[in-house]
């Protein structure tokens, strides 16, 4: 270890504060972006439903329950989507890479609710 | 000597990015959910008064067991089996019953509550849908006059001899109404209600309320509100069931007694009082664009309106 | 050994790590994958650390350029997101390794390199999921990212340093070629 190296690891240090803050900023205006070759789709993080998403593979099942979202069913190979398991800060996201879908907390800093 | 120096100018610039976050999220709003009057309340609140949940919640049950049509304690519960006899009610029943009534009156009929009958023979409230044949229709049309329904205001009585009453369409504003009453006892200085779709907005700047998109995910209009403001909207998807290609939907048009069809599939309203745009939208939403904004213009010309037809074409009207 | 021989040991030397970093990066566990899509340890960085500071700059970067190409033909999901996600990562922390290498030399060890490898490989990475989904609030997680990536670059400096040591060490004793 010599300076730089430390000075290098002490630089993380503010990244890390900021990651414990972030993790503690639950805000309620957030909502959930999926991304496929189809385009963008976005769906509120308050009711709690089964989404599905056509990916290059096949359909994909996303579960979105109080406020968290993650993906419960992927035919690729690897199942990495639903090994990342729930997402739910904003700017979070997880990712079926074979499928080329997106799954993305989205903050909506600008809406206050939705009127149904 | 220099290097602990400059550890020690690091240290200040963490403690100063922490003063930074922790000064950043004072003003968010806590929020809760809950499930009431057979659908969803949404509670955010200023961080200073949480504890005013707890008394909005118990509010929600209070109406809830009042107004209900399905609790057997319920007052509705009650008068609507019981028909015939006087049943002693409450300033609160009479000032929603006449609100109901009222907006019967400037709608030519076309709000009824009354109408909770036909609604039940669609299996709207229990889910098991069907189309009811044309005699049963006609049948339980003949119950939904209002002149069914008798007041005695010295006595705080009233009678139905036919037809069943519902509220389902005017309690939801009328229980955000309340809910303001105790936001304005509690000196709340910001929050967002939103029961069932029925938003109110409280406080000092302004919101931005979305109108879901009766199509699809997402919203499909945007209203930008002042404080002290709410929302209303009623629309075809919200509970409704398809049989031979045609969508059957819970809002009946007491003329025909079938599914409303007036070229619209959502109606949005913003005005000031809860109870009148929760009938408000209904109401507009059965008599379509022509007749609503005729009605809007002669009654609530204050009124902000959100048509949407089948087109998904919008038109506001302010 | 003539130059000729020498040449011959070398490329034999960088094809044995390739075939490692391919190695490592086909049996990685993706056990960090709980962080965000794409986060690894990323062991296979072992083998492009190691080549940067045995061999220098222009086969280390040879290294970070073929082994993505070659784990995704393995793979097969040659040009698909993963691969250009993995391909743009490695390239990126390579580049970046060697100027902090470069400009760094004395005062900067196998692990501060590494450490700059490690949040390079996802910063990269993250830019190119930020142009596919153009989210402006992806930027509040790359925080995350980057202290993952920097302990994980700590982790794979550490190992590599061992490595560095023994060899050096063995080549010392016997005053030869470990190879």
């Amino acid at each position: 270890m010599k300076k730089y190296d430390k000075i290098l690891l002490l630089s993380l240090i503010p990244f890390f504060i900021f990651s414990i803050f972030y993790f503690n900023i639950n805000s309620d205006k957030k909502y959930l972006t999926i991304i496929n070759r189809e385009g963008e789709k976005n769906y509120s993080l308050l009711e709690n439903k089964i989404v599905n998403v056509k990916g290059d593979l096949g359909d994909l099942k996303v579960e979105i329950n109080n406020g968290k979202a993650r993906v419960i069913e992927s035919n690729c190979k690897e199942k990495l989507c639903i090994k990342r398991g729930w997402i739910s800060i904003i700017g979070e996201y997880s990712a079926c890479l074979p499928n080329d879908v997106f799954i993305i907390i989205n903050g909506r800093s600008e809406i206050d609710g939705i009127s149904e | 000597m220099w290097r602990r120096f400059k550890y020690s100018r690091l240290i200040i610039f963490f403690l100063t990015l922490i003063l930074i976050f922790s000064t950043s999220c004072k003003n968010n709003l806590y929020t809760t959910k809950g499930l009431y009057m057979g659908t969803f309340l949404i509670v955010s609140i200023d961080n200073e008064h949480k504890n005013v949940i707890n008394k909005i919640n118990e509010e929600i049950i209070r109406i809830e067991e009042k107004f209900s049509r399905f609790k057997e304690e319920s007052l509705v519960y009650k008068i609507n089996n019981e028909k015939g006899s006087w049943i002693d009610v409450d300033d609160e029943f009479l000032y929603v019953l006449k609100t109901s009534l009222y907006l019967n009156k400037i709608s030519n009929g076309a709000f009824n509550p009354l109408i909770g009958d036909i609604v039940n023979e669609y299996g709207f409230y229990d889910g098991n849908y069907k189309v009811p044949d044309e005699n049963t229709l006609k049948g339980l049309l003949k119950n939904i006059d209002i002149k069914n329904i008798e007041i005695d205001e010295k006595n705080k009585k009233i009678k139905i001899e036919n037809g069943s009453l519902d509220f389902g369409g005017i309690v939801k504003g009328y229980a955000v109404d309340k809910i303001r009453e105790i936001l304005i006892e509690n000196s709340v200085k910001e929050s967002v209600i939103n029961l069932g779709g029925n938003i109110l907005v409280w406080g000092d700047r302004k919101f931005k309320i979305g109108v879901k998109n009766p199509r699809g995910d997402g919203i499909i209009y945007t209203f930008e509100l002042n404080g002290n403001s709410t929302v209303s909207t009623s629309g075809d998807y919200e509970n409704f069931f398809i049989k031979d290609n045609k969508r059957y939907h819970h809002i009946i048009n007491p003329e025909n007694g079938k599914p409303a069809e007036s070229g619209l599939i959502e109606v949005s309203i913003v005005s000031e009082s809860g109870i009148i745009g929760d009938g408000l939208s209904t109401t507009l939403f059965i008599l379509g664009k022509e007749k609503g904004k005729e009605l809007i213009k002669n009654n609530f010309p204050n009124t902000t309106v959100l048509f949407v037809d089948e087109e998904l074409n919008m038109e506001l009207i302010k | 050994m003539t130059e000729y021989q020498n040449k011959i040991r070398n490329l034999i030397i960088l094809s044995v790590l390739l075939a490692a970093g391919v190695a490592l990066n086909l049996i990685e566990p993706p056990f960090l994958y709980f962080i965000a899509p794409g986060v690894k340890i990323g062991v296979a960085n072992i083998a492009t650390l190691f080549s940067l500071y045995y061999f220098g700059p222009p086969s280390s970067l040879l290294l970070g350029f073929l082994r993505p190409i070659v784990a995704s033909l393995i793979k097969g999901n040659f040009l698909t997101l993963e691969f250009i996600l993995s391909f743009v990562g490695s390239i990126f922390s390579s580049i970046f390794m060697i100027i902090f290498y470069k400009i760094g030399k004395n005062k900067i060890s196998t692990i501060g390199v590494s450490i700059i490898g490690g949040i390079m490989n996802n910063f990269a990475q993250f830019i190119v999921v930020y142009i596919i989904t153009n989210n402006v609030y992806l930027f509040l997680y790359l925080p995350i990212l980057i202290v993952s990536g920097g302990l994980a670059g700590f982790a794979i400096g550490f190992v590599t340093n061992l490595l560095l040591k023994r060899i050096k060490e063995y080549e010392n004793e016997k005053r030869k070629s470990p190879w």
